[in-house]
């Protein structure tokens, strides 16, 4: 009697494991028979349930939407935007920075025939066998923020995103204008291996001139606590011999600075990406981050869900799609913001 | 070269750090003979059959070991094992969840072209289980089956081996009367073929039954050499110990004095039932009946570590409810608990903090432990009831089973108790040992506290207790007193079945 | 009739995986849209097939009463060792390089708890975070691979499995043999089972539990080699933090006792598919990964108490009484 018991309670919980997470996301409760009689069916082969307007469906496998404030006000906005778009309904996954997951997440996508699949790469390479399965099944697939290397993208339909790169080449013409006579800078990178790190770092050491030497780099793992450890390593290492900082993003330059002033310290700090929220906009403008490249949110979103809706109906795109970068100084990072009908949020 | 013994040993000397456990021992067996091993725990019997099995080597130079006329040197109980020298231990060393056949053959499963030949297995166990008259299935997992039956399974790998030279460590430990007398008549048909018995026990009336020969080791020392035909149980103890003991049980003199628990119609679904009866200071309550007939469930709950789920108890008057055991230790109740090893003892630790372990509360000072008193409180108890040690600081675990049980008993006394329950305190305890422990606790019912003591040893339970609840099946379905605790009545009593058709006799 | 419900219940409580396959399958299969079609099951199999090997390996392990941490990090280590070296010294030599490294790793921890007599938590541990270290130090990023045969490899299919799926099948199946019908076996149950039985009836108990360690590692490298396929690539971060957790996970999930002497592979594989539905299930109900790991952590709680309760029924406990012995006394 026990044991049967048991089971029932188990299956129990189970049940209610699963029929309360699935109340609580944005898709409807699918009727229980039609699934149960159907007999193993091709992916493809499937009608959609309704029958009058077409709904576009639209997967997104996300990097790692909780490990920083850009990519979860990204994912917010994003979906925001989504709901007030109609005759589209947008599924978004979490790969928790793991390929493997990403991997499953787009074959999953491909299972329940997605129009569309959007996806935030883990890693530009390991990502691309799943992009070369979305294809062969169909099923158009774009990338987003994370750059795909190049032997991939002949599986992608678009890309959309900010040229890293880019940023750097141009945080490096700032720092160029800030020391015409050159100067010594360090560095602070993102984590290791993931591919933005590598653009931001290789951009700057292109472009910077002759007369700037970069005296070390160290990284930072975009995280504020590691960032201020370094930054203190840096300082009893090199001392008043540094004249800047060039940090990967806005939350590195913050940990670096609270080194620097406990050191007494004062130099301009470049920040390569700036996202724009309040925190960051306040350290602007109280001169903790005297310049950076302004890469907001809220461009992002409608242009990667207008580029998602397009392929999903099949229509043509342009591939590369890079939403536009603003340097900023410390005076008119709120005045940019505001002119290019961005918010400065929370 | 034809030599009558098929075992000699000489001269065996086994030291380890700080004692020697085996000085100049010879021991000699023939074949086709029951020997029995004597002597009290730590004597040097599990040592002394540990060198012949190849588990320790003696001491070099002194010490020799013939077998089949050979001069051997197991070096590793493999070696042992290949000459046909099994041990069979008491501790059981089976693997519970592989079945009966694996177990027989373990560390030697019987292979066909390289892969297991698993229908050889179980006919070849089958084979030897239907020797020993062992109705089991050599399929079923040993975890399933009941201790007797793990217990003939130990001895058919015995057989199983080709043993020359079995040595069984307590076998009869966990058998009912029945299944000894199956496990006899094997041994019996054992000689018969030739094979060699060495038998350690403390059960006299076995060691008269089964055995040719009866050596004892006292000490470390072989002590002496009897043929069991010739001897009697007083002599082989007197050897053992030194001195007589006549009187194993000492009935204590105590008045009893006021009632001190009253238990009403206390009830455990599954367990027992209707249990009622009283116990008062100075008495001693035996608790009487076979494995499994629910005694331990009874005082568990008298303690708190299970709860009834019907009935009352009366403590020192008051109707209380014992929740917990630390709710009973504050009404100082002592449960001194069967298993010692496991539940009565941390083994890894010495013997002082396992002695002030319940009494920890009371030794504090300024919110630590009162080192000092611990101390005070090993050397009163190992005074008190001649607890045998090298020091405080010895670990428990490398005391034998009567230093042990005696480490428990006053860990309990420590704490100055009312009321003292024993769950089969002398279990496994060799004499000497047992008969301290009874004349203690009849020293303490005349100081004043109540015992309930349970045990399944008839002679043990008649001769201690001035009261005696008979339990079958949960149930009390005697109590007796005075001169109607004796055999005839308990037995009557435990037999007393209404369905009973078998024996006419019971009433 | 009811000779077949006896048969299927008792079936049920000593293989307890059965039941839990079954509820969580037909649970998914009714209430999820889409669980419930070929293409879906093979996509399971497939994103499962490397756990598969991983935790194939470590049923040794577990069933002689250890386990293994580091095969997580190893499997990244082989993994960018195998891509990495590729333009080096070959396709073949990488991989049987890899192979070799792990089967030496599997080794090292042998000795170091056998003879050195190190907790294995602690040697597998410190391995976690050793092959970590290496692996960085080869690679900090991500390693192109540069052999289309070898990518194609994971990319094949037989029967409509994908390759990787039959490798695994092939572990199972060839664990399973070796558990079942060879000495060594045998041993890893009795070892783990109770270690002093088996030393004391002659098992080589040592030889035993390092081999088993030898065959964990091995797998968790040819996991590694597997991924290197599947992604024509190798990351650093491949099997960090928690790989060796799933193929923890499976085999208890399957039934393996964590203390060593119960279990075998086709448990393991129940397991492993039981978990794969899940993970499948949080996709579909396009629930956060991190949902994932707390469902799957709430289920393994329940399993292990069903566990205790089914089986609490078929041992007899020591009070009960003892089945078949006459009731009366046994004295005459």
């Amino acid at each position: 009697m026990k044991k049967v018991v048991a089971l029932i309670l188990s299956a129990l919980m189970i049940l209610t494991c699963v029929a309360g997470c699935a109340s609580s996301t944005d898709s409807s409760t699918p009727a229980p028979s039609s699934s149960a009689d159907q007999p193993a069916s091709d992916a493809s082969s499937e009608a959609p349930a309704d029958g009058e307007k077409e709904v576009v469906r639209i997967g997104m496998s996300a990097n790692n939407i909780g490990i920083d404030d850009y990519q979860t006000k990204c994912d917010e906005l994003l979906r925001e935007y989504a709901s007030t778009l109609e005759g589209v309904e947008l599924t978004v996954l979490d790969a928790a920075g793991d390929v493997n997951t990403q991997i499953s997440q787009i074959q999953d996508f491909i299972q329940q025939d997605m129009d569309a699949i959007i996806v935030w790469a883990t890693d530009s390479v390991s990502v691309i066998p799943g992009l070369q399965q979305a294809q062969e099944a169909g099923v158009p697939i774009m990338c987003t923020n994370n750059p795909i290397d190049p032997s991939g993208e002949e599986y992608l339909t678009a890309f959309v995103g900010p040229d890293h790169y880019q940023e750097a080449v141009m945080c490096a013409e700032m720092l160029a204008d800030m020391f015409p006579d050159g100067a010594n800078v360090v560095q602070l990178t993102g984590t290791p291996g993931y591919d933005v790190s590598t653009w931001r770092q290789d951009g700057f050491e292109a472009s910077i001139p002759e007369n700037i030497t970069i005296l070390e780099t160290q990284n930072a793992d975009w995280n504020r606590e590691k960032a201020q450890q370094q930054m203190e390593k840096l300082i009893l290492k090199y001392g008043d011999q540094i004249d800047a900082l060039y940090a990967a993003d806005d939350n590195i330059a913050i940990g670096a600075y609270n080194a620097l002033k406990a050191a007494n310290m004062d130099i301009p700090i470049i920040a390569c990406a700036f996202i724009g929220n309040e925190e960051g906009v306040k350290c602007m403008e109280d001169g903790i981050i005297d310049a950076c490249v302004l890469q907001s949110p809220f461009p992002e979103a409608p242009a990667v869900m207008d580029t998602a809706v397009k392929i999903a109906k099949g229509e043509e795109v342009e591939f590369l799609t890079r939403y536009d970068l603003y340097p900023v100084t410390s005076e008119n990072v709120r005045q940019v913001i505001t002119d290019n009908g961005f918010e400065v949020w929370k | 070269m034809e030599n009558e013994y098929i075992l000699e040993m000489r001269h065996i000397t086994k030291s380890f750090p700080g004692v020697t456990a085996l000085d100049d021992v010879d021991l000699k067996l023939r074949p086709g003979e029951v020997l029995a091993l004597c002597g009290e725990n730590g004597a040097g019997k599990s040592t002394l059959m540990k060198v012949l099995a190849g588990i320790y080597q003696p001491d070099s130079d002194k010490g020799e070991i013939y077998y089949q006329g050979q001069r051997r040197i197991f070096k590793a109980p493999v070696e042992a094992k290949q000459a046909g020298i099994i041990m069979v231990f008491q501790e059981l060393s089976l693997v519970m969840d592989l079945s009966v056949a694996e177990n027989i053959y373990l560390g030697s499963l019987p292979l066909k072209h390289g892969r297991i030949d698993w229908k050889t297995l179980y006919e070849d166990a089958r084979k030897v289980l239907a020797e020993i008259k062992c109705d089991v299935d050599p399929k079923t997992p040993i975890g399933s089956l009941p201790i007797a039956q793990r217990q003939m399974v130990e001895i058919a790998r015995g057989i199983a081996l080709g043993a020359k030279i079995l040595i069984l460590d307590e076998p009869t430990s966990s058998l009912t009367d029945k299944e000894k007398d199956v496990f006899f008549e094997n041994i019996r048909e054992l000689k018969q073929k030739g094979t060699s018995v060495i038998y350690i026990s403390h059960k006299m009336d076995e060691i008269m039954e089964i055995s040719d020969r009866a050596m004892v080791l006292r000490d470390g020392k072989a002590s002496g050499d009897f043929a069991t035909a010739n001897t009697t149980i007083d002599e082989i103890i007197q050897c053992m110990i030194g001195r007589s003991i006549s009187n194993y049980y000492i009935k204590n003199k105590a008045q009893p004095g006021e009632e001190l628990l009253r238990v009403e119609g206390l009830c455990r679904e599954g367990q027992y039932e209707d249990i009622s009866f009283s116990v008062r200071r100075g008495e001693i309550v035996g608790l009487y009946g076979l494995v499994g007939a629910g005694r331990t469930e009874i005082v568990e709950s008298l303690f708190g570590i299970t709860r009834p789920s019907r009935g009352d108890i009366y403590y020192k008057g008051k109707k209380i409810q014992i929740r917990n055991s630390v709710q009973a230790v504050r009404h100082k109740m002592a449960f001194v608990p069967e298993n010692r090893k496991e539940q009565g003892l941390v083994l890894g630790e010495t013997c002082r903090k396992n002695i002030s372990l319940v009494k920890l509360p009371w030794i504090k000072k300024g919110g630590f432990v009162d080192t000092a008193k611990t101390f005070e409180i090993y050397e009163e108890y190992r005074h008190k009831l001649k607890i045998n040690a090298a020091s405080s600081e010895q670990l428990t675990a490398q005391l034998s089973g009567g230093n042990q049980q005696k480490i428990v008993l006053g860990k309990w006394l420590a704490i100055q108790p009312d009321l003292l329950i024993l769950d089969e305190p002398t279990r496994g305890i060799d004499i000497g040992a047992k008969a301290d422990i009874h004349r203690f606790i009849s020293q303490l019912a005349e100081e004043g506290m109540a015992v309930i003591l349970i045990s399944s040893e008839m002679p043990e339970i008649i001769g201690v207790s001035n009261r005696l609840l008979c339990i079958r099946d949960g149930r009390i379905c005697a109590q007796l007193s005075g001169e109607d605790i004796n055999e005839q009545r308990i037995i009557n009593a435990i037999m007393n079945q209404p369905e009973d058709r078998s024996n006419p006799a019971a009433s | 009739m009811s000779n077949l419900f006896t048969w299927i219940t008792e079936k049920f409580r000593k293989n307890t995986i059965i039941p839990i396959f079954l509820i969580v399958f037909l649970v998914c299969s009714f209430f999820i849209d889409k669980f419930f079609s070929l293409g879906n099951f093979v996509n399971i199999l497939g994103q499962n097939a490397e756990k598969g090997i991983l935790a194939a390996g470590m049923t040794f392990v577990i069933l002689n009463g250890y386990f293994d941490l580091s095969v997580g990090t190893l499997m990244g280590l082989t993994s960018c060792l195998t891509v990495g070296l590729t333009p080096v010294i070959g396709l073949i030599p990488s991989i049987l390089l890899a192979l070799c490294l792990g089967a030496a790793v599997g080794l090292i921890n042998g000795l170091l708890v056998t003879k050195l007599k190190i907790n294995a938590f602690i040697v597998t541990l410190a391995g976690m975070t050793i092959f970590r270290g290496i692996t960085y130090m080869y690679t900090q990023q991500t390693v192109r691979g540069s052999s289309k045969a070898f990518y194609e490899l994971s990319r094949g299919s037989f029967l409509g499995l994908p390759n990787p799926v039959w490798i695994c099948l092939a572990f199972i199946l060839l664990g399973q043999a070796v558990l079942y019908f060879t000495r060594h076996g045998r041993n890893t149950y009795a070892a783990g089972g109770n270690m002093s039985s088996a030393q004391n009836a002659g098992i080589n108990v040592d030889r035993t539990v390092i081999l088993n360690f030898v065959i964990c590692s091995f797998c968790a490298a040819v996991a590694g080699v597997m991924y290197a396929s599947k992604f024509n690539s190798a990351s650093p971060t491949l099997g960090w933090p928690d790989a060796h957790m799933l193929a923890i996970a499976a085999v208890v999930l399957g039934g393996t006792k964590l203390s060593g002497g119960y279990g075998n592979m086709f448990y393991t594989l129940g397991g492993l598919c039981t978990l794969g539905m899940i993970n499948n299930a949080m996709n579909l109900l396009k629930l956060s990964s991190y949902y994932n790991t707390l469902v799957m952590g709430i289920i393994l709680i329940i399993v292990l108490y069903m566990d205790i309760v089914l089986r609490e029924q078929s041992v007899p406990s020591k009070r009960a009484n003892i089945p078949g012995a006459p009731k009366k006394l046994q004295k005459e």
